[in-house]
């Protein structure tokens, strides 16, 4: 047993060895930036941000050697209990930022509707590796089956974390859960657009529930000049941020936005702004492809792998991955409204760090166990 | 199961080709930001960062002729809080309100003050300290850490209301959005007139600030370049005696000057303000400003008054001019001259009977001046009264000066009678008044009144036959001189002969007097020069409502000639 852990680990190093050291990159250069941006200073921040990664290192690692099968059992176990903790959140949970998101442990805090999204993946993979392909059920039952049931399982995580409330881990959610829909479907196209006019029926209910500061961005995000000190600071400041690096940027330790507190949230949700105030274009750049890679091999393990769960799983990962880094980086640079998401990573914060270990983990535990294939599935 | 395959991995492909192209936005995105619009942000970078702060230079004295100073710039002190920790700044105050005795509604103030200010807006606790009183603070500086103590300057005017409107005030140079607001400007006055050179040039201090706008280091500084001071030709001796002389009159004005050289040596206006307290007390300014004697013009060069008789010499120059009468012409005064259905009186009901030149200007006769004016064309006149710059400005330099007015009508015989005794079309300021005192003095040369020190005019004719105006020089050393003449009574037997011309402004006529109500009383003018021989000093005096110019003008005149040869015995040759 002992023999083939090692093992299985010689083996992950080998064959993800690109996907593993990019995500140290994207590590090392978010502890340089949480030093950078605690006033060059190690004690706080950037200590702790390197202390989470290598623990967190060490339970992906852990994660990536587990079995598969053990995933595709307890996928709806998870996701019940997830499902109970964010309703308790809205119970127990103590409010940060004016929202209540945070469930205590004791020992630290989490944010339930972090490791929901992966949860919600792995239901809606197991969901549709149980009912494999059988065609030959009467039209509305298929649609029950194919398209009902797997929105009410993204449906409940987001409605209440929608209402917590935290508009962008509710988006997030959304799209994970149809993304992983239209990966899973046969006839994606048509699924697709039929979702879509989903979307475009609900608009004026999502508007409708939404708080005033929901509001306010959305409306700001098309206008942010016009209140350059109010709702629209934010990504005037970012975009100042980003405009003075130019192509080399100011230089390590040298950005003056983020140093002389122009620069909000320089620490989490705007450290994209941060690091190309100092590092320029080209360190933007270097982000970019750097997750850009971490997408590619996520991609390349999801297509080898012999087992539905596997391919979803896999798959709405890599999209989950993608997303925040889109959405944060959008953000960031103004062309999507400012959500609270942080780019993972290289933000500052546990529960963020801790789902995409976990989920980088199971990735790599997919990787490791292409062929495996799995009772029901294919 | 084999169709299915191929067919995930296609939408796997999918997926990253909308990855590729999402990511490709965002390059496309950081491009445009960071390469195309680096420029722009750069800039906008800098200006969040970057802040020029003025420095203020200090301002120029305004010196006297012999140096002391008539308005300079004081140091005092004020105990400051400062408020960058609001927290500290709350507590000091509260501990320091205990220990001091101060009124309940200071206190009250003074908590909300510290309370409200921004990090960088810091809050004055004590104000106008002295040095002894700063002593006396600097073991409180200890206790309380929050405090610091801050030089202010205010600026003095040590002659207070005898030198206010030719010295001027300060203020905040409220019109300017881009000067800062402690930067203080001249209002008015010599302060305004020589703004520029008394402010100096403006420092800059470059700084880098944070997002709370509080200074965290300097980039660069420029100093300030001091204001020069403005040495003027004011005798502060004279001024003072002046204004204290002219104080016992509601209104009045009087300047005097050199006749060699055009310093003035001093400019009163009657009644004054004190420019110490102007600006900084509102209730005194609102006093000042809505004072019914209109305190704060400055009569000396914006006061516009008839001349009366004191122009009847311009008069006879422009007669003589015109050969309409020489030295011996004679007219006869019955007491009065009738023009159509309308009579016009000599001051002198019983009249002066057989006058020349000379005599009339010395008893002031006014029905001479009638013939002359009936006789002599509008051209004649206003020629003449122009070569002596009645109706332009004098351009001393002193701001809003008045330029007066001649507008002499063809045709009129009235207003030609009336103006010939310097009533009716024809106003004018007492400095030009006492300008064409010293062109007479002198003999008909230019003078250039200035107040600035260093100043040296050149000599310049009018053009006036010397015979003439010694014809007019003689009438007016009678006036001061001649037993019975208008100012023989205070002005003969002085230790240096005095010659001028007395005057009497009508402000309603004789028949329609309303009461003794003093708004109605005649304004009383008399210019003269000093000696009469060789002039060295001229004067011009206006009471508003004086009476007379023989009863409230003379006596100032001969004692402000007494003060001129006590004080300055050697510049005056004896006679």
């Amino acid at each position: 047993m002992k023999n083939r852990d090692c093992l299985s680990v010689n083996l992950l190093f080998k064959t993800h060895a690109g996907l593993i050291l990019s995500v140290c990159v994207l590590a090392v250069l978010g502890t340089a930036y949480q030093y950078s941006t605690s006033g060059e200073s190690w004690i706080g921040r950037p200590l702790a941000h390197a202390l989470r990664f290598c623990g967190l290192f060490l339970l992906m690692i852990v994660i990536a050697n587990s079995s598969i099968k053990f995933w595709h059992a307890w996928a709806y176990h998870f996701y019940f209990i997830m499902l109970a903790l964010l309703a308790a959140v809205g119970l127990i949970g103590f409010i940060g930022m004016g929202a209540r998101r945070w469930i205590n442990l004791y020992i630290f805090t989490i944010q339930p509707s972090e490791i929901m999204k992966i949860v919600i993946i792995l239901a809606l993979a197991r969901y549709y590796s149980d009912i494999g392909t059988a065609m030959s059920i009467p039209s509305w039952n298929r649609l029950m089956k194919r398209c009902i049931v797997p929105l009410l399982i993204v449906f409940f995580p987001f409605l209440i974390v929608l209402k917590q409330p935290d508009l962008g881990s509710a988006v997030i959610i959304a799209c994970i859960g149809l993304f992983t829909v239209i990966i899973a479907e046969k006839r994606p196209v048509r699924i697709f657009l039929s979702l879509i006019s989903a979307t475009v029926i609900a608009l004026p209910f999502i508007w409708s529930i939404m708080h005033e500061y929901q509001k306010n961005r959305v409306i700001t995000f098309f206008n942010p000049e016009k209140h350059p000190f109010g709702s629209g600071y934010h990504i005037v400041q970012s975009k100042i941020a980003l405009g003075s690096g130019g192509f080399f940027g100011k230089g390590f330790l040298m950005g003056t936005q983020s140093k002389l507190s122009f620069l909000p949230e320089k620490h989490t949700d705007f450290i994209f702004a941060t690091i190309c105030e100092e590092l320029g274009f080209l360190g933007g750049i270097v982000i970019i492809l750097t997750y850009a890679f971490v997408i590619v091999c996520g991609l390349k393990i999801a297509k080898k792998s012999k087992s539905h769960f596997g391919m979803l799983s896999a798959g709405g990962i890599v999209i989950m991955f993608g997303l925040h880094a889109f959405i944060n980086i959008g953000m960031v640079i103004g062309i999507i409204p400012v959500v609270g998401i942080p780019l993972q990573l290289v933000s500052y914060g546990g529960s963020s760090m801790l789902t995409f270990m976990t989920a980088l983990g199971i990735v790599l535990c997919i990787g490791l166990n292409k062929r495996t294939h799995i009772k029901g599935s294919c | 199961m084999p169709r299915r395959k191929p067919s995930f991995q296609n939408r796997i492909r999918t997926v990253a080709y909308i990855t590729i192209l999402l990511f490709g936005v965002l390059v496309g995105r950081l491009y445009y930001l960071q390469i195309i619009q680096h420029e722009h942000y750069t800039l906008l970078s800098n200006k969040n960062r970057i802040r020029v702060r003025p420095i203020i230079p200090g301002r120029g004295q305004i010196l006297a002729s012999d140096g002391t100073p008539l308005a300079f710039t004081k140091v005092k002190y004020r105990l400051m809080g400062d408020s960058s920790v609001k927290k500290n700044l709350i507590a000091d105050i509260k501990a320091f309100l205990s220990d001091v005795q101060y009124r309940n509604s200071m206190q009250a103030s003074l908590l909300e003050k510290a309370k409200k200010t921004s990090p960088i807006g810091n809050i004055v606790i004590k104000d106008e300290m002295t040095w002894d009183q700063v002593n006396s603070c600097l073991c409180l500086l200890n206790r309380y850490k929050s405090f610091y103590v801050e030089p202010c300057y205010y600026r003095a005017y040590p002659l207070k209301e005898a030198a206010c409107h030719v010295v001027g005030y300060l203020s905040s140079a409220s019109d300017s959005i881009t000067l800062p607001s402690e930067y203080k400007c001249g209002k008015t006055g010599i302060e305004q007139y020589f703004n520029t050179e008394l402010s100096g040039e403006f420092g800059m201090k470059k700084m880098e600030v944070n997002a709370f706008n509080a200074p965290l280091r300097d980039l660069c500084d420029y100093e300030a370049e001091g204001g020069k001071n403005i040495e003027t030709t004011i005798d502060v001796g004279l001024q003072n005696f002046v204004f204290d002389l002219l104080s016992e009159y509601k209104a009045a004005s009087c300047v005097v000057m050199n006749i060699r050289n055009g310093h003035i040596l001093a400019m009163v206006s009657v009644p004054g303000y004190d420019p110490n307290r102007l600006t900084s007390d509102k209730k005194y300014w609102r006093l000042m400003a809505g004072s019914p004697v209109n305190s704060l013009i400055n009569r000396s060069i914006a006061g516009l008054y008839p001349p009366g008789s004191t122009f009847k010499p311009i008069v006879a120059l422009a007669a003589l001019k015109a050969g309409v009468i020489d030295k011996n012409t004679k007219f006869f005064c019955p007491g009065h001259m009738q023009l159509g259905n309308r009579t016009f009186h000599c001051w002198k009901r019983r009249g002066h009977g057989y006058l020349n030149l000379e005599q009339a200007l010395a008893f002031s006769c006014d029905v001479f001046f009638y013939n002359l004016g009936l006789r002599l064309k509008p051209s004649d006149i206003t020629e003449m009264a122009e070569t002596f710059g009645i109706g332009i400005k004098t351009k001393v330099n002193v701001p809003y000066e008045q330029p007066g007015r001649l507008t002499l009508k063809q045709g009129i015989a009235a207003q030609k009678i009336l103006t010939a005794i310097g009533q009716g079309a024809i106003i004018s300021t007492p400095i030009r008044l006492c300008v064409m005192a010293a062109q007479l003095a002198n003999g008909g040369y230019a003078v250039y009144p200035t107040l600035e020190k260093n100043r040296t005019s050149s000599r310049q004719s009018l053009g006036i036959s010397s015979e003439h105006i010694n014809l007019v020089k003689r009438g007016m050393f009678l006036v001061c001189n001649m037993p019975g003449a208008s100012a023989y009574a205070q002005g003969h037997s002085i230790q240096y002969p005095m010659a001028g011309k007395t005057g009497t402004a009508q402000v309603v006529s004789l028949s329609n007097k309303r009461g003794h109500l003093w708004r109605y009383k005649d304004h009383g003018l008399f210019i003269a020069y000093v000696p009469a021989e060789q002039p060295e000093y001229a004067i011009a005096v206006v009471v508003e409502h004086g009476v007379s110019g023989a009863s409230s003008c003379v006596p100032v005149v001969r004692k402000v000639f007494d003060y001129i040869s006590r004080n300055e015995k050697p510049r005056l040759p004896k006679c």
